[in-house]
């Protein structure tokens, strides 16, 4: 059976306000609700980042609202080039690498009791080439960001927010042993010197998970008749679920340090 | 659970939820492909699928895929680069919508090498001629993405509400390729890495009032607020705006070190 993907209607308020009146004495308005279905997935995952802010627009909100300025993503690593003070390097051991940083997402969707209702997973690939037929061979840095473990909520109590509500911001803690190495802690690989792409995905269902099929294509069922499962394959969104997914990418540059003239500002530790 | 009205009225409290009071409930998203699984594609092409349902895919539209932008060598030249960029298109959603349509209007604008610790990110804004800043995007409506690879329809994702797409379109005169290294506004980049953002927002962006010596409101014969120049790349958070940003790395090689630039006459 197919998901109805498109019951998020008026329409529908409409139909149960219609039978309310065709009996007694019930008014439902068909304004102001919304009628969900259960296979819906109303609110996609987003990854948010900070902005700079405008001392202009800062008095703005101030003056606005009661916030004492604009509402902000807390301060984290930017997503596209990393700049960093010193070179990432390929280091004998390890490199001075990075400090630990935090990867922000929210989805809107709540629960009856207004709590988030989708856990929110996310994965890291190395060098993934934009026609990549398996996202799972360029899985990396698992240490980092493991690609079963849930974001957990930024804080308990709501964020501040203008005319929207609480966004439930979540977040991951990217911390090495000790600090964030990516050129020489790839799971304990080194990578090659050069420019890399590390992409994020995150999203808001558990990561696909085929059905297994015999030689012929017949799906595989085990003794009770029930159909077995693969293992998920993580960086695949279960689109046929219904997940909604986003995407960012943070390019670094890795210098060999053995190079005497690309090297030479490199920071290895011994 | 039920709620129980008048005389038989019986209206369920699951599955019915306020709609919200704010301004602006939804937030906006850029949206990208992302590599699938092939026995995921192919459950939606049309020869091999039952039911109409399941025949959109949640793929946009093919773009430029964030990260290091392809091809090149790019270089900073005398004159024009002749490896350009060829036109790329940024695509955006946002789930607020009335009867269908989008309530919101989705604005973009370019910034390069944005400084994460500035106050004044109005002074990034690049590529004014490929992208135009604060300029709306062009809204492609609901089921009418097209096609993707293999001639997959594409098309909301299973399981949500189709919120369309606004599509932004980057490269100057729609068509011609852009040159990175030395058409940003005319000016010539360093030699080394770049970082290209697109910011797309869902109100125009900031625009502050002019103010007199005192501090107050200038207003026009009218009344109405006198507002300053628009500070692209400055959401308008005080009356709720989102936000999503899309980051391109790319390279400016000196034509002098790199004997791949392709460096020709004339201006970009």
């Amino acid at each position: 059976m197919s998901p109805r993907p498109r019951l998020r209607s008026r329409l529908a308020a409409v139909l149960i306000c219609g039978a309310a009146l065709g009996g007694t004495d019930c008014i439902i308005p068909d304004a102001g609700i919304i009628v969900e279905d259960e296979f819906l997935n109303a609110g996609a995952v987003r990854i948010v980042e900070p902005t700079p802010v405008t001392i202009r627009a800062d008095e703005d909100c101030d003056e606005l609202t009661t916030l004492g300025g604009c509402p902000r993503v807390p301060d984290t690593l930017p997503s596209g080039l990393i700049r960093t003070d010193s070179p990432l390097c390929v280091c004998p051991g390890a490199d001075q690498g990075l400090g630990e940083f935090d990867i922000y997402v929210e989805d809107p969707d709540v629960d009856e009791d207004g709590d988030p209702r989708d856990d929110i997973l996310g994965a890291l690939f190395l060098d993934m080439p934009s026609t990549a037929s398996d996202p799972s061979l360029f899985l990396a840095y698992t240490g980092l960001l493991a690609p079963d473990e849930p974001a957990t909520r930024f804080r308990a109590s709501d964020v501040q927010t203008i005319e929207r509500p609480d966004p439930h911001l979540k977040a991951w803690t990217l911390a090495g042993q000790p600090r964030v190495d990516l050129c020489n802690d790839n799971d304990g690989i080194q990578i090659p010197p050069g420019l890399h792409v590390l992409r994020l995905i995150v999203t808001d269902r558990p990561w696909y998970t085929p059905v297994l099929r015999d030689a012929d294509g017949m799906v595989i069922e085990d003794e009770d008749g029930e159909v077995v499962l693969g293992d998920p394959v993580v960086g695949m969104p279960d689109l046929a679920g219904g997940a909604s997914y986003d995407t960012r990418s943070y390019v670094f540059e890795c210098l060999d340090s053995s190079d005497p003239v690309a090297g030479s500002g490199c920071n290895c530790e011994s | 659970m039920a709620l129980l009205l008048g005389g038989g009225c019986i209206i369920p409290d699951r599955g019915i939820r306020n709609e919200s009071d704010d301004d602006n409930p939804g937030a906006v998203r850029i949206v990208e492909s992302i590599p699938v699984l092939d026995e995921l594609v192919s459950s939606c092409r049309r020869e091999e699928a039952e039911d109409e349902e399941i025949l959109n895919c949640p793929q946009v539209p093919p773009g430029l895929v964030q990260g290091v932008i392809p091809g090149g060598p790019y270089c900073s030249c005398p004159g024009r680069d002749g490896n350009t960029l060829p036109e790329f298109s940024i695509y955006a959603e946002d789930p607020d919508r009335i009867n269908d349509e989008p309530t919101d209007v989705l604005y973009a604008v370019a910034l390069l090498d944005l400084d994460p610790l500035t106050e004044s990110p109005q002074t990034f804004v690049a590529y004014p001629e490929h992208l135009t800043p604060g300029g709306p995007g062009e809204y492609i409506g609901a089921n009418s993405r097209g096609f993707g690879a293999d001639d997959v329809p594409l098309g909301s994702s299973v399981g949500r509400e189709d919120n369309g797409l606004w599509q932004f379109r980057f490269g100057k005169d729609r068509g011609e390729g852009v040159d990175l290294c030395n058409d940003d506004n005319g000016e010539t980049q360093t030699p080394g890495l770049h970082n290209l953002q697109i910011m797309v927002t869902d109100r125009p962006f900031f625009q502050p009032q002019r103010l007199d010596e005192n501090g107050d409101p200038q207003l026009d014969a009218s009344g109405n607020p006198l507002l300053l120049n628009a500070q692209y790349g400055m959401p308008d958070l005080a009356i709720g705006a989102t936000w999503a940003v899309a980051n391109f790395v790319f390279s400016c090689e000196d034509p002098a070190e790199e004997p791949a630039c392709n460096c020709i006459e004339g201006a970009p």
